[in-house]
């Protein structure tokens, strides 16, 4: 059963306290695209802007398909409203160049504010509306919802800048220092996006072995579907299917293995009928 | 109850929307242009959200009254149904809700007086001595939610004093207080789901208790409201007459069975499509993994065994209920989104 978290950040400096605190190692030949993990946890440097993004999402999906991740994207933003260093996560997220909108959903409860986000394609300076701003968002949840659905997606951002204190005002020391002193939030919201992936993967940990069908007969992938369905159905009736026993053994092909368990569990059920 | 509550921005200022905010203090609120942003969104997971579902507050813009489908009602002949709510409260394994939506969020149509308008305006196409039924209760349960968003309390309103328009509401909920705080009315039917007490343990997760619900018929009874019992769905079981003849035993032991309105009875069925996700939702769960079998684009019993049960559970509600007061439920759940 694999799960975990992956998390998506797009600056060096967001990300080393992040690589040192989860004690997370580079994933050997990541050197287009920097990738770290630990057991549970993955982190993929993604640069800035929505096509960096895009692309680390992809990337890291590419590295780990069979795992069942939650989604997480940390870092900075400017905020409309907030104070610096106020922590948010975003429980909207709106695209300025498109319009498009997106919603996670929480099913837990975030240590932090939530507001709403909006991802623009240059550093926004105005901050006239009271939402944070990032360039990443937008683009990451998008990506992220071809792999995952949306309770399992978040965005958690530290406030870095606003009317009162420039984005230019910004080093690599400040950044590193927002995030390292928002570890226990983000520790906290990994922790519950973890649970949540567990859960998926323990439901889905229970789609049953093929392997004994696929060995002896060759099964379309509709056929592979409809094994899938009757030996879960199966399952769920308390009633084993065996593989070898005799009446399934003696089948020619496909097509009788799949009549034959269909009609072991309408007798079997009608046994329970009686 | 709800943590995260989304608001459509076009009702964001309604009377009811703060009415439901107020209730809900340290709720996140989230404004949204339409609802369908959230709720018909692709990449959800149904089963996680029926844990820890949120609100959603929207407004309804049309088919605020539909048609009921053929073979919904209890004996009328002008059928209509409402749903100012979308998905439930409880989490019956065998309701085509279950497999309805993408989402199981609540959406809650605010705009109650639109609803209402549109039952008059259809009241107003039959002469006055024609009985126009309108059922709610068929997209949620009519009155789980009732403390909160006041439905039933609205329309009993919207239709006092007009005798040929009959209101059903249907529920396995005993949030009956709006009932009780008013004077009983003629024109509304309270129709109680049942099913036998070990069955709705099993399959009726989140539905209060039997013995509640029985206790929340009588008062409703004793205080003068007509109730209906609707059996429907029959779940079969290799016991399922012990089982029901209970059930029977139990509620005309408590109920005065002259007074019930009227009894509906219908097997367990979905359509095709429906069932189909639950499969897809549910494979490891007992009920849904029965060998169904499928007939006319539904999926229920041998049609031997649905003759079987719903003549053998017509004959018992015979015993105490009289012919004309009973209703075999045929309808089919709507086409799916």
């Amino acid at each position: 059963m694999k799960f975990g978290v992956n998390l998506v950040v797009a600056l060096r400096a967001e990300a080393q306290p992040l690589i040192e605190h989860f004690e997370l190692a580079r994933v050997p030949g990541s050197n287009q695209i920097p990738l770290y993990q630990n057991q549970h946890l993955a982190l993929v440097l993604s640069g800035i802007g929505k096509a960096a993004a895009t692309g680390a999402v992809k990337y890291v999906e590419s590295q780990f398909p069979d795992r069942n991740a939650a989604w997480l994207n940390v870092g900075i933003a400017g905020h409309g409203s907030l104070q610096i260093g106020d922590r948010f996560m975003a429980d909207s997220i709106h695209e300025r160049s498109s319009s498009k909108s997106w919603y996670p959903i929480f099913l837990f409860t975030p240590l932090c504010a939530t507001g709403p986000l909006t991802s623009v394609d240059a550093v926004e300076t105005a901050y006239d509306e009271a939402t944070g701003y990032d360039m990443e968002a937008a683009a990451f949840i998008q990506s992220a919802s071809q792999f995952a659905t949306l309770e399992l997606i978040h965005s958690f951002k530290i406030v870095s800048d606003n009317s009162k204190d420039s984005v230019n005002k910004l080093t690599r020391h400040t950044v590193a220092e927002f995030v390292r002193s928002s570890i226990f939030e983000i520790e906290r919201t990994v922790e519950s996006l973890n649970h949540l992936a567990a859960e998926v993967a323990r439901r889905k940990a229970h789609i049953p072995d093929l392997e004994p069908f696929l060995h002896n007969w060759k099964f379309s992938v509709t056929q592979q579907h409809q094994l899938r369905k009757l030996l879960n159905k199966s399952r769920a009736l308390g009633y084993d299917i065996e593989p070898v026993s005799d009446s399934i053994r003696d089948c020619i092909d496909s097509g009788s293995v799949i009549d034959e368990l269909t009609q072991m569990l309408a007798m079997h059920w009608q046994r329970h009928r009686d | 109850m709800y943590s995260n509550i989304y608001i459509e921005s076009d009702v964001r200022n309604d009377q009811r929307v703060s009415d439901i905010l107020g209730r809900f203090p340290d709720a996140n609120t989230v404004i949204l242009e339409r609802y369908t942003e959230l709720f018909n969104r692709k990449a959800q997971d149904f089963r996680l959200q029926k844990k820890h579902p949120s609100l959603i507050l929207a407004r309804k813009h049309d088919r605020h009254v539909l048609p009921a489908p053929a073979g919904y009602g209890i004996g009328g002949i002008h059928n209509y149904y409402f749903s100012t709510m979308l998905n439930c409260l409880y989490d019956c394994r065998y309701c085509f809700l279950q497999g309805m939506y993408r989402s199981a969020n609540h959406v809650v149509f605010v705009n109650y007086h639109e609803f209402a308008a549109a039952i008059h305006n259809v009241v107003s196409g039959y002469g006055k001595n024609e009985t126009v039924w309108f059922f709610s209760g068929y997209d949620c349960d009519s009155l789980a939610l009732e403390p909160v968003v006041g439905m039933a309390r609205y329309f009993m309103d919207s239709i006092e004093g007009k005798p040929n328009v009959r209101l059903e509401l249907r529920t396995k909920s005993t949030q009956i207080r709006s009932l009780l705080e008013r004077e009983p009315m003629d024109n509304v039917i309270v129709a109680f789901s049942l099913t036998p007490a070990r069955i709705s343990n099993e399959l009726e997760l989140k539905v209060p208790d039997f013995e509640k619900r029985l206790t929340a018929m009588r008062r409703l009874q004793e205080s003068g409201w007509q109730i209906g019992l609707r059996l429907d769905p029959l779940i079969y079981t290799p016991d399922y007459q012990h089982q029901y003849q209970a059930l029977l035993e139990r509620l005309f032991s408590v109920l005065n069975a002259d007074e019930i309105h009227s009894v509906s009875i219908g097997v367990f069925r979905l359509p095709k499509g429906f069932y189909k996700s639950l499969e897809r939702l549910y494979p490891d769960d007992s009920f849904i993994a029965q060998p169904f079998v499928s007939n006319s684009g539904q999926v229920s019993y041998p049609l031997e065994l649905e003759f079987e049960m719903k003549d053998w559970c017509f004959r018992q509600v015979n015993r105490y209920i009289k012919r004309r007061k009973i209703f075999f439920a045929e309808i089919q759940a709507p086409e799916m989104n």
